[in-house]
Formats: C-alpha cells, sequence, structure tokens
C-alpha cells in the first residue's frame, strides 16, 4: 500500500520514473533545481531523461509516495503538465551539490554530502538536512537496509547523522554559480580564528569564494588569523584594490607582516594604493628585522599631551575609536615625542573632564627600544606582569606599543619547525 | 641592481621548491616492485622488451602531467574528484580498485624489506615485524618527514646500475635497434613480464599522491609551466633509471642466462660495479626504496579513501577522531607484514605478481582520469588537447589489449 510521504531522502527519488496522470511513465527523475533565494532552498523544477533526451517540468504538483517496504513512487499529480525551458543559471541539486563539500557551522567542519534530506512544506518541496553519514553513504551504495539488519545483530542503532540547513554552508564548486552573498554566509556568525581554520582546509576555489563573501572588516579579521603561507595564497587571488583595502584594516604591524612575505612588487603596488599616513606605518614595520620588536608592535595607540584635559582625551578616543585590541593606557608625550608618563584607561573615565592629563596618576613605565629581540621583551613583560609596553626608537621618540597577545603569537610562529 | 639579483635568486629557489612532487614520485616508484621487474625483463628477455620502456615512459608523462593540470586547475585531489563527479557507487569502485592495487604494491614492498635484509643475513622473521612496527610509529606520530630523505638516500644506490650497465658493456647497436623495433610475444610469462612492467611504471597510486602533492603546493596556474617541468623531468629522469637497470640486467644476467628467482641473483648485475659487494648496494637500495613507499603508499591510500568518502584524515587526529584512516593505515601495513611472513613463499614471485596485479588495474584509474579531465566545466579551457587524449587513450587500450590478449592465450 502507498501511502504519501512527506519526508524523505534524495537518493530514494533520484534516478526513479516519473509517473504522471493518467498512469504512464514521464521519464527518470534525473535531477532537480533549487531555488536559492528563500530560507529553505526550495525545488523549482524537475529535470526528466525522456530517453536520452532532457527535459524539463514545474515542480508544483510533485508528489512522493512510498510503500511499507519502503519502496518510493515520484509522481507529478496534474493533468495539464507542461514542459518549462531549462531555467538559466539553475543550481542543480544532484549536479552541484550531492557529494561536494559544505561546511557544517554547528561543528565548525568540513563535510562531505552523502545524501539530502527533503520535506514537503505547504505544497514544496524544501531541503531539510544534509545527510553527512555513513548510513547516508550505504543508502546510496543500496545497502542500507543490509547494514542496519546487521547492526541490528549487534543491539546497535544505526543513526543517520545529519546537519540541519540552518546549519549548513554550501561551497561554490565546480560551475555551481551560487552567489555567496554576506547575508547568505552563514559562516559570519562564528569567530574569526574557526573561519580562518575553515578557509584554510577548503580548496583554492571554494576559499576564494568563502573568503569574497565576508565583509571588508570581517575578511582583514579572518585573513589575519590566518597561517603565513595561506595568507599569501590568498592575497594572489584577491584583486589589488581589495587586498590593498584588506591591509589597510590589518593592524599595521599584521599588513607589514604579510607584505613582507609577498613579491616585492606586488607589495609596492598594493603599498601605492593606500592612503599615504597607512603606508608610511607599514612601510616603517618593514624596516624592522623579524625578531624585532620593532616588526610586530603597533602604531595604532593612544598619544596625548600632558597639558591636554581629561575631557579633550575622552573626546579623541570618541571620534576616533580605536582597535579592540588596544592597552588600557594611553602614553602622554612632549613636543618631541619623548615619552613622559602613562595614564590608565580607567583613571581617565573616573576623573574630572576638566583635570590636565599631566596630573593624573602616572604609572611606572618600563620602556622597550624598538631594535629590542622579542624573547628579551617577553621576558620583561613575563617578570613585571605587563600586558603591553610602549616602544621608542634609537631618537628616544615613542614609535609604538607592543602587546604580550601579539607577541605570544608572533613567537610561536618563529619558533615552529617549518614542515 | 642588488635587489635585482635578488629577485633572480628569489625566482631560482622558487623554482626549485616547484619542483620536487614529480621527481620524488616517480623515484618512489622505483620500489622494491619496480627494481625487480626491470631487472627480470632484462634478465629474462634481454633488450626485447625496450622499447615498450620508451613508450610507457611517454605515457607516464603524459599522465602525469594530466594530473599536474588537474590539481593546479581544480586545486582538489583525485579522489576528490572522483567523487563529486561521479557519485558515490564510482567512487566505491574506484577505492576498491586503489585499495587492491596499492595493497599489491605494499605487499611487494615489503617482499623487498625481507629480500633486501636477508641479503645481509637477517631473517624476515626479524626484519619485516620490526620495520613495520617502526613506520606505523614514524608516519603516525608525525617524525616520518625528517627521516624520508634518508630513505631517499638509500635509493641512490640504483645509480650504480647506470655506471654498472655501462661497465658491462653491452652492445649499444643491439640497444638501439631494441629500442626500435617493437617485438611482442604471444606467451603467457612475456606478456605477464610486460603488463608488470607497465604496472610498476604507471601505479595507480602514483596518480594519487602526485595530484595530492601537487595540490598541497597552491600553485597558481601561471606557476604551472615550472611543475609541468618538474612532472616531465620526473617520468624521463626516472624512467631512464629503469632503462638503465633493464640494460645492465640484460647486458650481465641474461647474457649468462640467469632469470631472476632470488634477491641474490638481482644484485649480480650491479657486479660489473661493485664486485663482490654487488649485494651491498643492491641490499642497501632495496632496502630504502621498498622503507620508502611501505611508508608513502599506507598513508597515501587512507588520505585518498578518506578524502573521497568524506572522512577525517590526517596523522595529527587521534585514532578516536579519524577511525577509518588509522584502520585502513594500519591494517595496510599489518596485513602486508604478516602475509610475507607466512611460510614458504617466494619473495620474488610475489614481488613480480603485485607488479602484475597494477599494472592491469592501472587502466581503470586512468579511465576516471580520462573521463574528468575532458570535463569543460571542472577543467574550463584547460582540458586535454588531442594528442594528449590519443596518447592517453592508446595507453589505456593497450594495456586493457595485453590483459585481454594475456587472458585469451592461458586459456588456449
Amino acid at each position: 500500500m502507498f501511502t504519501k510521504s512527506n519526508s524523505f531522502f534524495f537518493s530514494k527519488i533520484l534516478y526513479k520514473n516519473i509517473h504522471s496522470v493518467p498512469d504512464s511513465i514521464l521519464g527518470k527523475l534525473n535531477d532537480v533545481v533549487l531555488d536559492f533565494s528563500t530560507h529553505k532552498p526550495v525545488i523549482i523544477a524537475i529535470e526528466v531523461k525522456v530517453g536520452s533526451r532532457m527535459v524539463y517540468v514545474s515542480a508544483d504538483f510533485l508528489e512522493i509516495y512510498k510503500d511499507e517496504k519502503e519502496h518510493y513512487t515520484v509522481k507529478l499529480n496534474t493533468d495539464n503538465l507542461r514542459m518549462i525551458p531549462m531555467p538559466a543559471n539553475g543550481f542543480f541539486l544532484a549536479r552541484n551539490f550531492l557529494d561536494k563539500q559544505i561546511v557544517d557551522v554547528d561543528g565548525q567542519k568540513i563535510e562531505r554530502v552523502n545524501d539530502v534530506r527533503l520535506g514537503m512544506i505547504r505544497g514544496k518541496c524544501v531541503i531539510l538536512a544534509v545527510d553527512i553519514g555513513m548510513r547516508g553513504l550505504l543508502r546510496r551504495m543500496g545497502w542500507e537496509y543490509l547494514a542496519i539488519r546487521c547492526s541490528g545483530l549487534l543491539n546497535k542503532e544505526f543513526r543517520n547523522k545529519l546537519v540541519l540547513w540552518d546549519n549548513v554552508q554550501p561551497l561554490s564548486s565546480g560551475i555551481a554559480n551560487l552567489q555567496l552573498s554576506t547575508s547568505m554566509n552563514k559562516l559570519t556568525t562564528l569567530h574569526v580564528a574557526d573561519i580562518a581554520d575553515i578557509i584554510e582546509d577548503l580548496d583554492k576555489e571554494s576559499q576564494i569564494a568563502l573568503f569574497h563573501s565576508l565583509g571588508d572588516e570581517r575578511a582583514a579579521k579572518v585573513l589575519e588569523e590566518m597561517e603565513e603561507d595561506d595568507q599569501v595564497d590568498l592575497l594572489k587571488t584577491l584583486p589589488d584594490e581589495r587586498a590593498s583595502d584588506l591591509l589597510e584594516i590589518m593592524p599595521s604591524d599584521e599588513a607589514a607582516d604579510i607584505l613582507e612575505n609577498i613579491e616585492d612588487i606586488r607589495a609596492e603596488k598594493l603599498l601605492e594604493q593606500m592612503e599615504a599616513e597607512n603606508s608610511t606605518e607599514i612601510r616603517e614595520l618593514m624596516e624592522y628585522e623579524d625578531s624585532t620588536i620593532g616588526s610586530v608592535m603597533t602604531k595604532d595607540f593612544l598619544a596625548f599631551r600632558p597639558e591636554e584635559t581629561v575631557g579633550d582625551a575622552i573626546l579623541s578616543i570618541r571620534e576616533n575609536p580605536p582597535e579592540e585590541e588596544i592597552s588600557h593606557y594611553i602614553y602622554l608625550v612632549d613636543e618631541k615625542k619623548h615619552l613622559i608618563g602613562v595614564v590608565s584607561l580607567l583613571d581617565i573615565a573616573s576623573s574630572d573632564h576638566e583635570i590636565f592629563l599631566k596630573d593624573l596618576k602616572m604609572k611606572h613605565s618600563y620602556i622597550v627600544k624598538d631594535e629590542e629581540r622579542i624573547d628579551k621583551v617577553m621576558e620583561l613583560m613575563q617578570k613585571y606582569n605587563l600586558q603591553a609596553m610602549p616602544v621608542t626608537d634609537e631618537k628616544d621618540e615613542l614609535v609604538g606599543v607592543t602587546f604580550l597577545s601579539d607577541l605570544i603569537h608572533e613567537y610561536i610562529k618563529l619558533r615552529r619547525v617549518p614542515a | 641592481m642588488k635587489d635585482k639579483i635578488k629577485k633572480k635568486w628569489q625566482h631560482l629557489l622558487f623554482i626549485f621548491t616547484v619542483i620536487g612532487p614529480g621527481l620524488i614520485t616517480v623515484n618512489a616508484g622505483n620500489d622494491a616492485g619496480g627494481i625487480a621487474t626491470y631487472a627480470s625483463v632484462g634478465a629474462s628477455y634481454g633488450y626485447q622488451m625496450l622499447w615498450g620502456l620508451v613508450i610507457i615512459t611517454i605515457s607516464l608523462a603524459v599522465v602525469q602531467e594530466m594530473n599536474a593540470r588537474m590539481a593546479v586547475v581544480t586545486g582538489k585531489g583525485l579522489s576528490d574528484l572522483i567523487r563529486e563527479n561521479f557519485g558515490v557507487k564510482w567512487t566505491f569502485f574506484a577505492m576498491c580498485v586503489l585499495l587492491v592495487a596499492n595493497f599489491g604494491v605494499v605487499l611487494g614492498d615489503f617482499a623487498g624489506i625481507a629480500a633486501s635484509m636477508e641479503l645481509f643475513g637477517v631473517s624476515r622473521y626479524l626484519s619485516v615485524p620490526i620495520v613495520a612496527v617502526a613506520i606505523w610509529l614514524l608516519v603516525s606520530k608525525g617524525s616520518y618527514k625528517k627521516v624520508e630523505k634518508i630513505f631517499l638516500l638509500f635509493t641512490f644506490a640504483f645509480f650504480g646500475y647506470i655506471i654498472s650497465a655501462f661497465l658491462a658493456k653491452p652492445d649499444w647497436g643491439e640497444v638501439g635497434r631494441a629500442v626500435l623495433t617493437p617485438t611482442l610475444k604471444l606467451d603467457t610469462g612475456f606478456l605477464l613480464t610486460f603488463i608488470g612492467m607497465i604496472g610498476t611504471t604507471i601505479t595507480p597510486y602514483m596518480q594519487f599522491y602526485l595530484q595530492s602533492s601537487i595540490v598541497d603546493k597552491r600553485l597558481n596556474i601561471k606557476d604551472y609551466k615550472y611543475e609541468k617541468l618538474d612532472v616531465y623531468l620526473g617520468a624521463f629522469w626516472g624512467d631512464a633509471v629503469s632503462f638503465f637497470i633493464i640494460v645492465c640486467t640484460a647486458a650481465t644476467l641474461y647474457k649468462a642466462g640467469i632469470s631472476i628467482s632470488s634477491a641474490q641473483e638481482a644484485a649480480k648485475a650491479l657486479e660489473p660495479l661493485a664486485g663482490h659487494y654487488a649485494f651491498i648496494l643492491f641490499g642497501a637500495g632495496l632496502f630504502g626504496a621498498s622503507v620508502l613507499a611501505a611508508s608513502v603508499i599506507p598513508l597515501s591510500t587512507a588520505y585518498a579513501v578518506c578524502e573521497a568518502f568524506g572522512w577525517e584524515s590526517g596523522v595529527d587526529y587521534s585514532y578516536q577522531e579519524a577511525p577509518a584512516f588509522f584502520t585502513i593505515y594500519t591494517s595496510l601495513l599489518a596485513v602486508s607484514g604478516l602475509l610475507i611472513l607466512l611460510p614458504g613463499i617466494s619473495l620474488m614471485k610475489i614481488i613480480l605478481v603485485t607488479q602484475q596485479l597494477a599494472g592491469i588495474l592501472s587502466p581503470v584509474i586512468l579511465i576516471f582520469m580520462i573521463i574528468l579531465i575532458n570535463k569543460k566545466d571542472i577543467l574550463g579551457k584547460y582540458t586535454n588537447g588531442k594528442v594528449q587524449n590519443v596518447i592517453s587513450i592508446f595507453t589505456v587500450g593497450f594495456i586493457v589489449a595485453l590483459s585481454v590478449i594475456m587472458f585469451l592465450s592461458q586459456l588456449i
């Protein structure tokens, strides 16, 4: 006895005969075309193989039946069946999605699509979930029930491993002209470090597509989190304009690091496209040797003159909000840029606006020279329990600030043995 | 000016880093199976099969170039591409073929390890288990890369064949004639040896291994010309060594009427160079090559199969995280190691038969490759040209025809 099925696997209907009204066989279901613009992708058309020819029909009247032995029947329940032209830029489920890679956003892993769970919702056939498990593989092989019986003998339940569509991020593969718009990109909910890990594991093409779908701010952060080699590879694929934009968004020490690793000609080109202020900063950082503190310090720090007031400082910070990763201190410098004091941001926040900065309580400040070695500075920071240290050059001018977190990052990189 | 020179050096350095996968792949292809097969080709049939080697060298170069092109254009491994374009059932079939062929090759390599150590008087019951466990530990603990070069160094012993070939003073005129005049005998022994020679030269695992290692380099299509150079160079250089092994054994063993049934006999071909120490040279080379291949092939098999089915893979994972990966890799090592220890097995025979098996199976993977590389939606404008298609399809047809004739000749 056949009953209508409202939830089934794609492999159960793929290459099955399509029955039409009155009962005759139209052809074989060769593939289905999806509309990706909705929350859950909807099947809008069916590719039918009639003899050796492909024809297309609307999926509006698609009905799926199954008997008690789980044999499936595909039916187009209309007496007014019309052919439609092949949907332009159609996204085909079997051709462009099945067997391809996706990102399981929940598990933060790249997986392969073994099967697709479809469901009938309000007369439309939509993708509910993606099967990434062993059972899906066996189903495709036609061995699912055999496997279930075997695991039954072992008293084990053989479960499906599904990823709900909400957690599936498709990747563009081959001709799949699936445009990953920023709004559609489910990866944006992940931490940038996790996105970086995923992108590093992808093939070149998906890597580029996925990266391009990230907004500039996020893309810059992801790039920052990636391994050196992957950064360089990815940068090669970006057009000059986007590449220089991203580098400008990044902290200048990171940008300098990356630029040092790419071809000199390209680096020069990218630097020329930046705003003068940014490019000079990066160029200065690029001058430093790899193992010195100058190469990892940031030039993005808060410096004020001692005769400015707390109010001036707050106003300036409000107008030019610094990067998240900024020290909790502001630095007071004289007209020759010599460091004369360090004030905690906490003190600023809790003081009256009229007070001059020089009258606030000064922290004792340890200063390092820009040519100092990274490991030496780490020792100092560890000894005095510091999160950040101001950096001066040979003329004693304050040129940057270095953070412990950046140093640890750099230190691990320097020590890593090349594979 | 100084910058310009620096540029040049950087560029040169870059070319050197690109060149590598092709050379290493083919050199690893000259493993126990390769050495034994080429040696028996020369010892049993003299120069008669040299023409065949020249032809399959061209095939090998074309096939490997196809791998390189797929790697650079798609950035994906061969088993990835098979899965994405042929579906689960065909992938399962391809992976079964790969598993069987690779299992054979690993078995052959363990036979090589046993045979080489027996030259030095070490029992196989000692050498095989120790080496198998050592390989397992080295690879799964991730320190394999550090010792790989040592084994690679061992294989330089086979360059001894080139010198030995000259010292044996072969009749170069005859060699030249043999290269230019194809001879094919319709007896089973000849055909099997011929298929074995093809199998060890165009081994199925090489296609997977080479493509993955080029993918790992993440080359741009712009740098593809260097990679092309690498695979061509690799194919010709690797087969040049094979060529001299055949010439050398033909000039020594064939002349003396010795057909190879043991490693001792195979080592005799190096006597013009090393005299009584020939067995040391041969043993060291055979050992290095076998260990190298026995480390690389189980690993590359496990990667290929897991990639195809979307299972977790990599030596960085634990067994719980990547059970399939470790199971495939470990059982390939363990089963081949144990089989070699079965009493009464002829090591030489095992080595030769496994290469013949690989030869018979190699067209399967080649057919997948030819279909893939002609798909416009995968390769775009980098699909195969006419010449490449003719050569690769001819190769497949030739191997299939040989296998069919061989089976028929056995029936008659």
